[in-house]
C-alpha cells in the first residue's frame, strides 16, 4: 500500500492505487491480477478480479493528548560526565521580576540517543512535564527535548553583517 | 579599622560621600555585579552593571544619595559582555550623558559585531548572552553621534587594554586620581577574535546560546590610584598558561603604573581559575578583600573563601552565595520531579553592598547593607 492511500489494488504483486488501476487496462500481459478463491471457470479473468481494499478501521487509530502541567526553557551550562547543568527559565509560571534564575541538572539517561548528540554549551532544550494520555490510558510524564533550531545560516550573516557595518560606519569603526 | 554593619534594606542613611573622599562600592546579588566609584569632587566611574530592585543597581544607588546620574558620571566602563556583568549597562550609559564609555576594542570589531546582531533578540534562545546589552549600547553611542551636540569625548567608547589610562584629573584641590585598564592585552584579543569568528560562520549545526570564552582573558582589570591609595578591580579575569594573557600579561607587563593595591575586588568570585599567586606579591599589598558571589558556580567555594581570608587583611562579600530548592506548585509536578530525583534550584537574590571610603590621613571605612557581610 502506497503512502496516503487507503486501498488498494493487487497487480501482478504489486498494489497500486485507485487511480492507477482506473488508468490501467487490463492487457494480456497484466493478467496476473488478484484472482479470487472463488473464480468460476470459464468467465474471463478480468470478471475474476477482486479489489483488496486495505481500509484501516477505525479503532485501531490511535488517540494522543498530552496535558502539560509544567514547562520550562533552557541552555546548558556545563556537562561534567554524565552531569548536565542548565539553567532554566519558567514558561509555566513566570517571574515577572526578572531577577530569578533556576539550574538544575540532568543525565543523559533522560535523553534519547538523537537528542544526547545535541548535548553542548548553550544547547537549547525544553522540559515538558504532565499527562499523556493514549488511547484513553493516562501516564504522567517527563520530557526533555533538545531543540533543533534552524542553524546560522548565510543569508543570516548576510543580514547581521550589513546591520554590523551600519553600525560600525555610523560610528566610525571602520 | 573599623567597619559598621547595618541591618536594613540596602543604606537606611544614605549620605554622599565628601568631595575628597573616594568610595568604592561593591554591589552583588548571586547573579551579577557592579562597582560604583566616587573619585573625588563629586565624579562617579561605573564598572559593570547589575540589576537593583527595577533600575540598574548603579542609578538606584545614585539617585538615593542625591547625585544625578547625567552630571556626576564620567566614565562607565563595561569590563566584558557577559550577562552578569552588563545587565542594564546599555541604561546607566544612556543616563550618564557626559560619560566616557569604555569597552575593550575587540567589541567593536566587525566579527564581534557581526556576531551580535546575529544573536541578538532571537525570541527562540532563551535567556540572554550579554549580547542584546551591547547591541543596546552600540545604539546609545549612535544616538550620541547623531545627537550632534556632545563633546566629542563623551560619544566614545574609549578602548580599555593593557596600560591605557582612562581618566586623569592632576593635582589640585581635589586630590589627584588616575584610572587605567590593565588588560586585555593584545594576544587575548587576538584570541577572542579568533574564538568569535566561529560563531560568526554559517552552521547546518542547530542554533545555541552564545556561550563566553573559556577561560576568560578578554576582561578588563581596572587599576584606580586615588592620591596614593589604589584599588584593583579584578572583574573576571582568569589566569592562563599563556604568560601574554590573563594575570601573568599584567603581571609582567614593564609599562603598568607601579604601586600595589590596598583594596582588592576579587576577581571572577574568588574562583581558583582567577587566582594567580603573584598577583597577591606584586599587583597588591595585605589587601582589603571584595568578592562577589555568583550562584550557579556556587562561587566562592568555601576552599575559595578560605584562601582568600588567609592572604587579605580584611575581607567582605557582597551577597553570600546560596541556592534554596524550588518547590513546585503543581503536586504532580512535585512528585515526577521526586520520582527522577530532580530538584530546581533558585538562585539567591538579595542585593548586597560591600561600601569602603577613604581620605587622607584616615582609616578607610567599611560598610555593609543588604545582605553584604563579611567573607
Amino acid at each position: 500500500m502506497k503512502n496516503g492511500t487507503t486501498s488498494a489494488t493487487l497487480v501482478g504483486g504489486t498494489y497500486l492505487s485507485n487511480a492507477e488501476t482506473a488508468i490501467k487496462e487490463p492487457s494480456q500481459e497484466s493478467q496476473a491480477y488478484f484472482t479470487s478463491p472463488d473464480a468460476v471457470a470459464g468467465v474471463p479473468a478480468a470478471e475474476n478480479r477482486r479489489v483488496l481494499v486495505l481500509a484501516p478501521s477505525p479503532a485501531w487509530v490511535p488517540s494522543y493528548r498530552f496535558d502539560l502541567l509544567q514547562q520550562w526553557d533552557g541552555s546548558v551550562l556545563s556537562v561534567d560526565g554524565d552531569r548536565i547543568l542548565v539553567r532554566l527559565i519558567d514558561k509555566t509560571h513566570p517571574d515577572p521580576s526578572a531577577n530569578t534564575e533556576d539550574v538544575s541538572e540532568l543525565s543523559f539517561d533522560d535523553l534519547t540517543q538523537e537528542d544526547r548528540q545535541l548535548v553542548c554549551r548553550g544547547a537549547i532544550f525544553s522540559w515538558y512535564i504532565g499527562y499523556l494520555t493514549i488511547n484513553g490510558t493516562r501516564h504522567r510524564t517527563s520530557q526533555v527535548r533538545f531543540r533543533r533550531l534552524p542553524g546560522v545560516y548565510k543569508r543570516d550573516l548576510d543580514t547581521a553583517t550589513r546591520a554590523a557595518d551600519e553600525i560600525r560606519r555610523d560610528l566610525n569603526w571602520d | 579599622m573599623r567597619y559598621d554593619v547595618t541591618s536594613t534594606g540596602i543604606d537606611s542613611s544614605p549620605t554622599p560621600p565628601a568631595l575628597d573622599e573616594l568610595e568604592i562600592s561593591v554591589f552583588g546579588k548571586g547573579i551579577g555585579e557592579c562597582i560604583v566609584g566616587h573619585i573625588g569632587g563629586g565624579e562617579w566611574i561605573v564598572v559593570d552593571s547589575c540589576i537593583g530592585e527595577r533600575e540598574p543597581i548603579a542609578l538606584e544607588y545614585l539617585q538615593k544619595i542625591g547625585a544625578e546620574a547625567a552630571k556626576v558620571i564620567k566614565l562607565v566602563i563595561i569590563s566584558h559582555w557577559h550577562d552578569d556583568h552588563s545587565a542594564g549597562i546599555s541604561s546607566v550609559a544612556s543616563a550618564a550623558e557626559t560619560a566616557t564609555i569604555a569597552f575593550a576594542q575587540a567589541l567593536t570589531t566587525k566579527e564581534f559585531v557581526t556576531v551580535v546582531k546575529a544573536y541578538s533578540k532571537d525570541p527562540l534562545l532563551p535567556g540572554s548572552s550579554g549580547v542584546d546589552e551591547m547591541e543596546r549600547t552600540y545604539d546609545v553611542l549612535r544616538h550620541r553621534r547623531r545627537a550632534g551636540n556632545i563633546r566629542e569625548i563623551s560619544i566614545g567608547p574609549r578602548f580599555t587594554g593593557a596600560d591605557r589610562r582612562l581618566f586623569q584629573r592632576p593635582v589640585g584641590s581635589i586630590p589627584p586620581v588616575e584610572v587605567w585598564s590593565l588588560s586585555p592585552s593584545d594576544a587575548a584579543a587576538q584570541l577572542f577574535l579568533h574564538e568569535i569568528g566561529e560563531w560568526g560562520k554559517p552552521s547546518k549545526n542547530a542554533k545555541r546560546r552564545l556561550v563566553s570564552q573559556d577561560p576568560n582573558t578578554l576582561a578588563s582589570v581596572i587599576w584606580i590610584d586615588f592620591d596614593g591609595y589604589r584599588v584593583l578591580l579584578g572583574s573576571d579575569l582568569e589566569t592562563s598558561r599563556n604568560p601574554s594573557m590573563g594575570w601573568l600579561a599584567i603581571i609582567n607587563s614593564l609599562t603598568r603604573p607601579q604601586g600595589r593595591a590596598q583594596v582588592f575586588k576579587i576577581p571572577h568570585h574568588g574562583s581558583i581559575t582567577a587566582h594567580e599567586d603573584m598577583t597577591w606579591t606584586d599587583l597588591v599589598q595585605g589587601p582589603i578583600s571584595l568578592v562577589t558571589p555568583y550562584n550557579s558556580s556556587q562561587l566562592p567555594k568555601p576552599t575559595d573563601a578560605a584562601r582568600i581570608r588567609e592572604l587579605s587583611s580584611q575581607s567582605f562579600i557582597a551577597s553570600k552565595p546560596s541556592m534554596r530548592p524550588v518547590l513546585p506548585k503543581d503536586a504532580a509536578v512535585a512528585k515526577t520531579l521526586r520520582e527522577q530525583q530532580r530538584t530546581i534550584w533558585r538562585r539567591s537574590t538579595k542585593m548586597g553592598q560591600v561600601r569602603l571610603r577613604w581620605r587622607q590621613h584616615e582609616d578607610p571605612r567599611i560598610e555593609l547593607f543588604g545582605a553584604a557581610s563579611p567573607l
